[in-house]
């Protein structure tokens, strides 16, 4: 779905619903796709006795933009908060320099994502959320928690939008589609497709999170693992394997 | 970045012990009894000791349910092509011919699916009585042997004489459900999907058509015409042109002797979804059907041409789309070859040519 979206919207403005159902589709593809391939790596590694670092804590739970940067792609903000924020100063010498820090850092991760200047601007989208957030959150007014997950959200799919769109031009089209400017148009696509990608990753924890919270183990897992083993089983047997995307970034 | 785990407690090892082993437990047996399920109820009817359950086609997923109508041998004769031809009627065209033919025709089944779907046909039942080919684009495609299956897939496995490659393909969710539902079927709980000689009514049903949403149908994604034809092509143009799916077809033809029946049939497709004449696709169209002439000539068959202008592909009252013709269409269709290709009978109202007799 997300796609083929994305791919039209190179052509003419999506409607409200089509550019909502890209972002939307996209959104889920990719974390599912890059959490999904962290997860197996993670529990082929356990099963030799290795416990490799959390990678995915679902992000789209997330209610401030730090906490997303907690829960997203965790092996590499580590990283790049080790090697680069720290080195460069931080939060330690006063707010200017963590906000030079902050966009540094992150236009460097967006860097990485690609050579593209989208990603480059994915990056500064984000360094700014985060150095905005920082600034809120100094001012000690904690915001609603449902408030606060919204905004987050917003700020996160108009992320993605920059990061997918294959130019600034494509960018802004989708952006100003999600507002109803081609357009108020459209419904949702493969809505009950969305609302199962949405609770997938909402509900469904890391694998950090299931053997944290596994204290002693119980017979019905056993049955209710290997119950799924046999359906993962059958899906491998059907010998159409899908793209994995984030091998690209 | 790596850990080693904490050294767990005595007691937990045994726990963890029992965990693991009802894991293996549940998955193998699981595993294993969803595997002899799927092996004895045997849904494409090739294992040799599934159960003697009449096997119908719950699923239309049919480049995988036709081999086993192919290998169940009840048939002399038989029909390929994709959806343009899918609405011929066997138990009529039976009639009309005096065989017994099954429509194997599959959904945009590319030129080396359906070469493929005769070559099993040939190596199983034998030489057929009737062949009908029904042609289309795919046959005249420059790339037909780079285009070779379609994102659908082809399972190459079922139509080869390897009976025990087959096990290998078997242990998925596709095949466990289409044997699901062939248990269902017997149960009274699933209909048959496809009539077991492949005859299935794709289209919605005639009480449905809507003239209106045909019109749209047709003429939604067709282009203007070019306001300026290019320069023709030369004769030396054309003879550079490769359609490599000929090959496929001039190879199928000669492995069946003369007394069989072999009939080319280009499908009428709607004249929105012809190529504009003058143009180079239309050039390369008419050297495509020269070239199947020549074969059709070489190798005993008959050839008709239903693919031209006319009353029939011209009228929108005709079609669903630009490719599918309503079902009334598809009776004539089927007594205009019987005619066509029994007595030489030619179209009173030039709905269609016969090429070669």
């Amino acid at each position: 779905m997300a796609d083929p979206l994305f791919a039209k919207a190179g052509l003419h403005a999506l409607n409200l619903g089509q550019a909502w159902s890209a972002v939307l589709a996209f959104s889920f593809q990719l974390f599912l796709d890059f959490s999904a391939y962290t997860e197996m790596a993670i529990g082929s590694a356990l099963i030799f006795g290795l416990i490799l670092p959390e990678n995915f804590r679902r992000p789209y739970v997330a209610t401030d933009i730090r906490d997303f940067w907690r829960r997203w792609h965790i092996s590499l903000s580590n990283f790049l908060r080790d090697y680069l924020y720290i080195p460069l100063g931080g939060s330690r010498h006063g707010p200017w320099c963590y906000v030079v820090a902050t966009m540094v850092t992150m236009g460097l991760c967006g860097l990485w994502h690609g050579a593209g200047w989208t990603y480059v601007a994915w990056g500064l989208w984000h360094g700014l959320g985060l150095a905005v957030c920082h600034g809120w959150q100094r001012f000690g007014r904690p915001m609603p928690k449902l408030a606060g997950w919204f905004i987050t959200m917003l700020f996160v799919l108009a992320g993605w939008v920059i990061f997918r769109a294959a130019s600034f031009t494509v960018a802004a089209s989708i952006l100003a589609s999600l507002a109803g400017g081609g357009g108020m148009g459209g419904a949702l696509q493969e809505i009950k497709l969305l609302i199962a990608a949405a609770l997938v990753s909402a509900l469904i924890p890391s694998a950090h999170e299931i053997i944290n919270g596994l204290k002693k183990p119980h017979p019905a897992l056993a049955v209710g693992a290997a119950a799924l083993a046999v359906y993962c089983l059958l899906e491998v047997g059907e010998g159409a394997p899908v793209n994995f995307i984030y091998f690209q970034f | 970045m790596l850990e080693h785990s904490a050294k767990p407690q005595v007691s937990d090892t045994a726990d963890w012990r029992g965990f693991v082993a009802l894991f293996l437990t549940v998955l193998i047996g699981v595993a294993v009894g969803t595997y002899l399920f799927i092996l004895l109820v045997d849904p494409y009817g090739i294992i040799p000791f599934s159960l003697p359950i009449d096997r119908r086609i719950v699923s239309i997923s049919q480049r995988f349910m036709y081999p086993q109508i192919v290998r169940s041998k009840r048939f002399d004769s038989l029909i390929i092509g994709t959806s343009t031809s899918r609405l011929l009627d066997p138990q009529l065209l039976d009639k009309l011919f005096h065989v017994r033919i099954a429509n194997l025709a599959m959904d945009s089944a590319m030129a080396w699916e359906q070469k493929t779907m005769l070559d099993l046909f040939l190596r199983t039942a034998g030489p057929p009585k009737l062949l009908i080919v029904g042609l289309d684009m795919v046959w005249c495609d420059e790339h037909a042997d780079q285009h070779r299956i379609t994102f659908r897939g082809f399972p190459a496995w079922l139509y080869d004489d390897n009976p025990w490659n087959d096990y290998l393909y078997l242990f998925n969710y596709g095949t466990l459900e289409i044997a699901a539902r062939l248990i269902g079927y017997h149960l009274g709980l699933y209909p048959e999907h496809v009539r077991y000689d492949g005859y299935e009514v794709f289209v919605p049903p005639e009480s449905q058509y809507d003239p209106a949403r045909a019109h749209a149908n047709i003429w939604r994604d067709k282009l203007p015409p070019p306001t300026v034809l290019p320069p023709p092509l030369t004769l030396a143009d054309l003879n550079k042109l490769e359609f490599p799916a000929l090959a496929w077809l001039d190879e199928g033809l000669a492995r069946i002797p003369s007394p069989s029946l072999k009939i080319l049939a280009f499908m009428p497709n709607h004249v929105a979804a012809q190529p504009v004449p003058g143009t180079h696709a239309a050039q390369a169209l008419g050297e495509c059907k020269a070239r199947i002439r020549a074969i059709a000539q070489r190798r005993g068959a008959i050839m008709i041409d239903w693919d031209i202008a006319s009353s029939l592909t011209s009228n929108d009252l005709n079609y669903w789309d630009t490719l599918h013709y309503r079902v009334p269409i598809a009776t004539q269709l089927a007594k205009e070859l019987a005619g066509a290709a029994l007595s030489g009978q030619e179209a009173a109202d030039g709905t269609y040519r016969i090429l070669v007799r």
